[in-house]
């Protein structure tokens, strides 16, 4: 009964690692049969389509004149966007940078002391 | 226990009745009757056009109960709270700012110790806080009956106008009389916008005129918006009525920073920074005797409607405001082909230089469209100081520190195209359009003076002349043999000025420069 330190230390470990294996496939096992009770809904409905239900398709042939001006849009708006991304006159509207406050208050301290 | 509070609470509402009292006062001026003849004149109480020019509910009077101390000439008998002058702070389009009005109902308007001590006031805490100081007058000048007191007044206001020239922007609206010592004021400061047939300034008036020169001539005449708008310069805007003047003074205000240290305010764009109106490409005819209109240059370049036009209608051979590139306030200085030719008198180098010197001072950049053929040769020109005058020009520009960027449009001859923000005056960029002429003279006189033996020995001199001025034009009358040297940066298309200027005014944005230690310059005056 008097087991080594190192034996009760090899034995405590194992069933430790059987009590969480076990855990573990226990686990998994509840969850499949809460997918098999249980499917997700997008199946659901790919198969109530399946059955019968025909989905709202909208008509390409109707939409040509649609999908020309949808191109104009899309072109223009890349155009406005390729301009807005070159960024012309970005700076000006940012304001001075810290360079200048720095001069500036460099250039005042130096008149302060020419005073 | 009960009684005594309510003594306390009758004692605190009869106080509190007495300062509502003091304040109902304090509106009604110098009374109803003479707020009635103000608006019988067509003016407004200097009320109305406090709370027509700052954004609702924004104004702060201070000082109001001030009054005078004389009891000369039975003064003692007309003692009214504030002294027929308003003072305190306000904001306009959400930006602070110092004003104060003269109040015409209170012994019409006369300038007394104690407006002199307000303004004082006003003014020494504008330049401490950095904002802008507006003026409304509408006064009778100096109060007699105080003596030296009101003198000692006017010299403060004109001693602190000086000091605070370059610290804040200062602006004067006259919307009434302004007679004798009393115009310094607003000739010192930076601005002065008059409104039409109800203000005048002058030194003088008619009957003194009268009494010692002989002249006869009225006041509209003598010291009118017109008149300063157009003849003296005294004053940069001619405002229709009050109201406009008031609106005029918001719109100047919104290109201004509000003091020296401060950038100048910046808006977010409504205009395509790359637009290139391809109509400049052809705006300049290809005659360099055919005039243009400068304006319409501008308007076409800058952002749309930004151009407000400072001195419209005095020295117009000259074109000098306000404007905004993408959102940026800068300041735009040009020649005008279609008047004079454009070329540089007196009045035009006074205009530029100190439109100049105010972008200078208020870290505006300086944009400047050059196209002259000179400066206006005349006896009255030599003699009236052309040299000095012109002279103010190159000292204006030179002395900027701020970005400075040019544009020849076409002629670009001898002294003029060098005081118009050349390359040697430190402009930082300079760019020519393709039809830019830069040399010392028009082909014409330049061939007359190099070619005055060939010329005379030739047997068609008429032919030879003509042969000769078409050579000098194909050498100078292009932008390449600047270019060549350095003297100009680069040859664009007038399409493109708009975005290259946009470009150049990014990259130079936080531009130093330190000029070298003095106590000032001499500039000649």
């Amino acid at each position: 009964m008097d087991a080594s330190p190192i034996t009760q230390g090899l034995i405590i470990s194992v069933a430790g690692l059987i009590v969480a294996f076990t855990s573990m496939a226990s686990f998994i096992l509840v969850i499949i049969l809460l997918q098999k009770f249980f499917p997700p809904k997008a199946e659901e409905t790919s198969e109530a389509l399946e059955e019968g239900e025909q989905p709202i398709i909208a008509k390409a042939e109707d939409n040509e004149e649609e999908e020309a001006i949808v191109a104009a849009i899309t072109i223009a708006l890349h155009a406005a966007r390729a301009k807005a991304q070159s960024k012309l006159g970005a700076e000006l509207q940012a304001g001075r940078s810290n360079w200048w406050a720095a001069n500036l208050l460099a250039a005042r301290q130096e008149t302060v002391i020419k005073k | 226990m009960d009684s005594q509070t309510n003594n306390n609470q009758d004692e605190l509402q009869a106080k509190i009745r007495q300062l509502q009292e003091m304040r109902k006062k304090l509106a009604e001026g110098g009374g109803e009757e003479r707020i009635k003849a103000q608006h019988e004149k067509g003016k407004q109480t200097a009320r109305e056009r406090i709370e027509k020019l700052v954004d609702p509910g924004t104004f702060q009077e201070v000082q109001p109960f001030m009054l005078h101390r004389h009891t000369d000439f039975g003064m003692e008998k007309s003692r009214f709270l504030g002294d027929g002058l308003i003072a305190g702070f306000a904001k306009i389009n959400g930006r602070r700012v110092c004003l104060y009005a003269q109040d015409f109902t209170v012994l019409g308007g006369s300038f007394s110790e104690v407006a002199g001590i307000k303004l004082a006031k006003l003014m020494d805490m504008a330049m401490q806080a950095g904002v802008p100081v507006i003026g409304l007058s509408d006064g009778g000048g100096a109060r007699i009956q105080e003596g030296v007191w009101s003198l000692w007044a006017f010299g403060e206001l004109f001693y602190r106008n000086t000091l605070a020239s370059g610290v804040i922007p200062q602006i004067s609206v006259e919307l009434g009389p302004c007679a004798g010592g009393a115009v310094y004021s607003p000739a010192i400061t930076d601005f002065i916008i008059m409104t039409k047939n109800t203000s005048n300034m002058f030194i003088t008036g008619p009957e003194v005129i009268k009494a010692v020169t002989g002249e006869e001539v009225d006041f509209e005449t003598l010291g009118g918006a017109g008149t300063h708008s157009s003849v003296s310069g005294v004053a940069h805007f001619a405002a229709e009525n009050e109201d406009h003047a008031l609106e005029l003074t918001r719109t100047l205000l919104s290109y201004l920073p509000s003091n020296n240290l401060e950038q100048p305010p910046v808006i977010p764009p409504t205009d395509d920074p790359f637009r290139m109106d391809k109509t400049l490409d052809a705006i300049v005819p290809v005659d360099p005797n055919e005039p243009y209109n400068m304006h319409e240059v501008i308007e076409k370049i800058f952002d749309q409607g930004s151009f407000f036009e400072v001195h419209a209608n005095f020295a117009r051979n000259a074109v000098v405001g306000f404007a905004r590139l993408h959102g940026q306030s800068v300041g735009v200085v040009g020649q005008q082909p279609a008047f004079l030719a454009g070329s540089i008198d007196i009045d035009a180098s006074d205009k530029i230089a100190r439109f100049v010197r105010f972008c200078d001072a208020f870290n505006l950049p300086i944009i400047t469209f050059s196209d002259s053929p000179g400066f206006l040769p005349g006896v009255a020109q030599e003699h009236g100081g052309i040299i000095r005058h012109g002279a103010k020009i190159v000292f204006a520009y030179s002395e900027a520190t701020v970005p400075k960027l040019t544009v020849i449009t076409r002629k670009g001859y001898g002294g003029a195209y060098i005081v118009m923000g050349s390359k040697h005056l430190r402009a930082d960029l300079v760019f020519a359009w393709p039809n830019a002429e830069i040399a010392v003279m028009g082909a014409e006189g330049a061939v007359n003076i190099l070619f005055r033996k060939e010329l005379k020995d030739a047997a068609d001199p008429k032919a030879e002349r003509a042969r000769l001025v078409a050579e000098y034009r194909a050498k100078f009358a292009n932008p390449y043999n600047a270019a060549a040297g350095g003297h100009i940066d680069d040859v664009i298309l007038p399409s493109e000025t708009r975005p290259r200027l946009i470009a150049a005014l990014e990259l130079l944005r936080d531009k130093q420069t330190r000029l070298p230690a003095k106590k000032h310059g001499n500039i000649p005056l």
